[in-house]
């Protein structure tokens, strides 16, 4: 076995204060209620803490603040209001997003795995790297001890010609000399700066990268000049780039590896090296483009090392490859040399596009050794890329001037980081070398892949692969130009109904907050008379007449101005005195994201508010932006004008969960065809739990406990709980197994497949540790798998043992979707499960490294069919209740998946933003949410009681229950279970032949 | 010092000047974030805004003290605020500071404020050069700290 290989990260400030994303301002006058919000509200005491940075021009609170918007919502005048920050958006290009830098700096800083509450916030698919999901695997070796350090995960990679086979004499000693290969100790490169960023760069920063490859066990490319110069005292972790006619020779002396640019002699050249400087590995850099591939080809046939592709710091290629990206460029060159049955023989590097981690995965499944980075050590830096940066008169971030060890830190935490999250995905894969992933493309996804083959089946012939321009999701406005929702029977008005499965209905429950979050602004200025025009106008009730004055306008119901203008009615061409402004809110821009947009969040806010539907709320309640999946597919409603011979309140939502009839146990059925997803007591806070568990026994349906224990609290819901078994278990008793009717295995979870559990040590208080059986403030890993289930058959043993300890138990089994997640959902059932829950890569968490919410296992979009239709080949559909979560954001995700082929689902974050999570993502670390949702802080969770709590959600399933009986009605289906794997009734926006 | 000598010193310093703008007030294609270039004789800053009324008036106290010689805000017209307010309530800080300034001595001048709309990377480098001729007038700022 190797050296074990560590990489010494520590903190390493940044030397400017960094440019924050958003930015927070007092758009009116405070009056001195004196209980200021900004001391009260800011949980984290930003307000206190905060100043301005002259040089920077920075607000350094923007920088610590978490935007929760606690103080926005809670100030009695509504002073404050957020923006993003222009600065923020005007970091890189298109290809290195303000994101991406902003993760290189806060990687570059501490040395940590980004980790973050909440689920994938991001588009569904994108351009580039994020075409690709890596695979994982529900049952292997527990790689998951060799990320925290007990077993070992080997990084190491031999970059130089090795040969065919082996000779031995007749003594069996080998008979030939071994050719120099070039170890190094992770996969990654640090390459030579490329221009303009370079431009600015001083020799404290290039002696700070040749430094930082030193104490990775890397390299570093540098020119002949510079190794006789500058870096002549680091010679040994460089690779030197030589020039044949106008380098000195002398300079490659001592350097670990020479590199020749491509061009029709170069293995001569390359020859001419070796015969100098024997034992030197030789590398030749060959542009990415229409020739790349005849070319390496060529070069490995002729014997060369090592092949250095290049393409564009965008990841792009040259000349007729300008257009195609590096993951297909590389494939290709790949095949092509295991074509020429010479890929053994020969290591390939890759410089391009290469600023995340999972990029660094991805790029060796795509066939690469080891990659190569050029900007992202120079961003490490702090480098903002400036568009600009050729014309400005000087660095804004002093390139030129720096520490080369603080330069070096940056540089090693940055590479740190990402060979912490290599290993991450190397465990959930179940590799435990890096040389294991060269090629493996059967353990990766791609999106037009999974496209064609759990899309196309269903809607036909897709328009294109390209990616999203952008989020274009469907906004209602959208929705009705696109005229794919023909006419359908109109329902009778959704007030009219109220859901008969429940045992509580909804009722009014007002927001914790006094502000609401405004979509417009509205703005009535001193010439105001308060002759009352606007009021007569506005048919929105955003302005109101009381007493003979006119109210501060409530900006919340407003629609903005097209939209009044188009019905004729128009505060503001309505005032004779021009006192009234209407404009978009910058503060809209502020929270959600394209799987959650503003509008999604605000129209759950409204629903868990009122208990129905926000149809004409103005907000766009059916989708997110998120350019795919459940985003882009919709229903297909029948014409007509009539509607069935039934009422919608008709409509039985209600779902049997025991399908199997063949071992005794109880029915179970459930009020409508959805359960809440596994939660634990120190992830959420105690309120929140008894408030699901209240909500859901209403509903005749199911809460969670998650893996965190079974609190006392919940054990006068003990016919309404799930309790669940999971690879740490954590608080799993025989007696808590036979308190109820459901017991959940969970394997692996969406948001983080393959990677265990994790509770951060901020979180483990006293009653957290006591409830797991645990030490206070001591982080808690769940392992990854179970470490008793290395087989199918270990796991029927588990089911077995389950069934054994409470004989009237349901058995759940909850898996991620790896590319075989169909065989894991046939396994489970024969392993004796009565459900299994597939839970998607795009779901909620409490915390999970970043590269893992993206990265690893596929949307549940395409999971559903997949595993639906082979249940169906296997025969054993009906004997199977199949469960979907990940990214079932509203009632109609839920008819989405429904009619995809799933018989209900699990829904954890439309929980979460009902109780007014506003996806901050802070729920893992400090104090917690604080908005006391997820938190066990003493203080924040006694936000709220389960009283208001339960109401809430109440409201929420209830409004999802209506519009899921309107959905069905207008379908015209009396009952759910007549939607499941109903694919003729969906359509997608982006194909074509069926849409058409 | 002289009192010649300090004048003739005052002439010959290179003024530095902070431009913030509001990135509602340029073309969609000023798409910098922020800029040193020289301008006139002086060194201009450009710093792009969420709205003008992101500046407080601590703000430019510190920026004198430790930043610059002169500071220039740039805001959209009150009508075009998108803010709804913000330009309003940033000319009524920039007036507090100004009269601040004039109040001991150091040059209401060093602060200024410009309305506009669909401006120029070279507008904005011509107000700064304004600005710059304005504070060369009174010197570099008192306040400013030499590290």
């Amino acid at each position: 076995m190797p050296k074990k290989y560590h990489v010494s990260v520590k903190e390493a400030p940044p030397r400017f204060s960094p440019i924050s994303k958003y930015a927070s301002f007092e758009i009116t006058r405070c009056y001195g209620c004196r209980r200021c919000v900004k001391y009260t509200a800011c949980v984290y005491g930003v307000y206190r803490k905060k100043s301005f940075d002259p040089l920077q021009m920075q607000d350094t609170g923007d920088n610590m603040c978490i935007n929760c918007m606690r103080c926005v919502q809670e100030c009695k005048n509504n002073i404050f209001s957020r923006s993003l920050n222009p600065r923020w958006e005007r970091l890189g290009d298109d290809y290195w997003t303000p994101d991406i830098i902003d993760r290189v700096w806060k990687q570059a800083g501490t040395g940590k795995i980004p980790v973050s509450g909440a689920g994938y916030r991001g588009p569904f698919c994108g351009p580039g790297f994020d075409r690709m999901w890596t695979d994982m695997s529900e049952i292997v070796r527990p790689t998951r001890d060799g990320i925290h350090g007990r077993e070992y995960i080997s990084t190491l990679v031999e970059l130089g010609r090795k040969p065919g086979r082996l000779s031995f004499d007749e003594k069996g000693n080998l008979a030939q000399d071994p050719p120099p290969l070039c170890a190094i100790s992770f996969p990654a490169v640090i390459d030579a700066p490329p221009d303009p960023q370079s431009r600015h760069l001083g020799e404290s920063a290039r002696r700070a990268m040749a430094i930082a490859a030193g104490k990775l066990g890397s390299l570093a490319v540098a020119t002949a000049a510079e190794a006789g110069g500058a870096l002549s005292d680091l010679k040994d972790r460089l690779i030197v780039r030589f020039d044949p006619a106008r380098d000195d020779a002398a300079d490659l002396a001592g350097a670990r590896m020479a590199e020749l640019l491509y061009s029709d002699g170069v293995l001569d050249e390359a020859a001419k090296i070796k015969e100098a400087h024997p034992g030197m590995v030789v590398s030749i850099r060959l542009e990415l483009d229409e020739k790349a591939a005849d070319r390496a080809s060529a070069l490995a046939s002729g014997g060369a090392d090592v092949i250095h592709l290049h393409a564009t710091p965008k990841g792009k290629g040259f000349g007729e490859k300008e257009e195609e990206f590096v993951i297909d460029m590389t494939r290709e060159i790949h095949l092509r040399l295991v074509e020429d049955n010479a890929r053994g023989s020969v290591s390939l590097i890759l410089t391009g596009g290469i600023a995340l981690a999972e990029h660094l995965a991805k790029i060796i499944i795509c066939g690469v050794d080891a990659a190569a980075v050029e900007l992202a050590p120079i961003v490490a830096l702090e480098c903002r890329m400036c568009v600009d940066c050729e014309e400005q008169a000087e660095c804004p971030v002093t390139l030129g001037e720096m520490d080369e060890n603080w330069g070096a830190q940056r540089i090693v935490n940055l590479l740190g980081s990402w060979h912490s999250q290599l290993i991450e995905v190397m465990g959930a894969m179940g590799l435990r070398e890096v040389r294991r992933l060269r090629g493996e493309v059967g353990r990766a996804m791609f999106f037009k892949d999974l496209e064609n083959e759990s899309f196309a089946p269903i809607f036909g012939k897709r328009d294109h692969y390209d990616p999203p321009s952008g989020n274009p999701g469907w906004d209602a406005k959208t929705r009705q130009e696109s005229k794919k929702e023909p006419p359908a029977p109109e329902p009778p008005a959704i007030e009219a109904w109220k859901y008969k499965g429940a045992e509580a209905f909804a009722s009014f429950c007002r927001s914790r907050y006094r502000n609401y979050l405004a979509k417009y602004r509205v703005v009535v200025n001193d010439k105001c008379t308060e002759c009352g025009k606007c009021v007569e106008a506005c048919k929105y009730e955003a302005l109101v007449f009381e007493a003979g004055r006119l109210l501060r306008p409530k900006e919340h119901l407003c629609r903005g101005a097209s939209t009044c203008r188009e019905l004729g009615s128009l505060c503001v061409d309505a005032c004779p005195e021009s006192a009234i402004w209407v404009g978009e809110n910058p503060l809209w821009k502020t929270f959600g994201d394209p799987r959650w947009t503003a509008d999604l969040i605000s129209a759950t806010w409204l629903q868990a508010e009122t208990g129905l539907p926000p149809k004409d709320s103005g907000l766009e309640y059916k989708v997110g932006q998120s350019g795919g999946g459940f985003d882009r597919i919709d229903l297909v409603f029948p014409e007509g004008s009539s509607g069935p011979g039934f009422k919608p309140e008709d409509v039985d939502l209600e779902i049997p969960l025991n399908r199997r009839g063949d071992d005794g146990r109880p029915e179970v059925s459930i009020g409508f065809p959805v359960y809440g997803g596994g939660m634990s007591f120190g992830s959420i806070s105690l309120a929140t739990m008894v408030s699901r568990a209240r909500a859901w026994k209403a509903f005749n349906s199911f809460t969670c406990t998650g893996e965190g224990g079974y609190p006392d609290a919940l054990k006068h819901y003990d016919d309404n709980v799930i309790t669940q078994v999971a690879t740490g278990l954590f608080g799993v008793r025989e007696d808590t197994i036979q308190r109820v009717k459901i017991v959940e295995f969970k394997y692996a979870q969406g948001a983080k497949p393959g990677l265990g559990g994790h509770l951060l040590g901020d979180k483990v208080t006293p009653a957290v540790a006591k409830m797991r059986e645990a030490v206070e403030g001591s982080a808690l890993f769940s392992p990854f798998p179970f470490h008793s289930v290395y087989s199918v058959e270990d796991h029927k043993k588990h089911v077995d043992w389950i069934k054994h300890v409470n004989p009237k138990a349901l058995v759940s089994v909850k898996v991620s979707t790896p590319t075989d997640v169909d065989m894991v959902a046939v396994g489970s059932y024969y392993a004796g499960a009565h459900i299994i829950h597939i839970d998607g890569s795009y779901g909620g968490t409490g915390a999970a490294p970043d590269i893992a919410k993206k990265n690893i296992a596929m949307p549940i979009e395409y999971a559903i069919p997949k595993v639906h239709n082979f249940l169906v080949e296997e025969g054993i559909r009906d004997k199977m209740t199949l469960i979907a979560s990940g990214g079932i954001r509203t009632a109609w995700d839920l008819a989405k998946a429904i009619a995809l082929g799933a018989d209900g689902a699990v829904i954890g974050t439309a929980e979460m933003v009902a109780l007014e999570c506003i996806r901050c993502g802070n729920c893992e670390s400090g104090r917690g949410c604080p908005r006391g949702i997820a938190t066990t802080d003493s203080e924040l969770s006694l936000a709220y009681d389960s009283v208001w709590g339960s109401q809430r959600l109440i409201n929420l399933f209830h409004s999802w229950c209506l519009q899921l009986q309107e959905i069905l009605w207008r379908l015209g289906m009396k009952s759910v279970k007549e939607l499941v794997g109903r694919t003729d009734l969906l359509t997608h926006l982006d194909y074509a032949e069926k849409s058409a | 010092m002289t009192k010649k000598g300090a004048k003739k010193a005052a002439l010959d310093f290179e003024p530095e000047i902070v431009v913030m703008y509001c990135q509602n007030c340029v073309k969609k294609d000023v798409k910098l974030m922020d800029a040193v270039r020289k301008t006139g004789g002086a060194k201009a800053k450009l710093i792009v805004m969420p709205c003008s009324s992101k500046i407080e008036i601590g703000h430019m106290v510190r920026i004198l003290e430790l930043g610059a010689d002169g500071i220039e805000v740039v805001t959209c017209p009150p009508e075009a605020c998108r803010m709804l307010g913000g330009a309003t309530k940033e000319k009524a800080r920039v007036q507090y500071v100004k009269d601040r300034l004039a109040e001991i001595g150091f040059g209401p001048d060093r602060v200024g404020l410009t309305r506009g709309s669909g401006l120029s990377m070279d507008d904005l480098l011509d107000i700064a050069g304004k600005r710059a001729t304005a504070v060369a007038e009174v010197g570099p700022s008192p306040m400013k700290k030499k590290d």
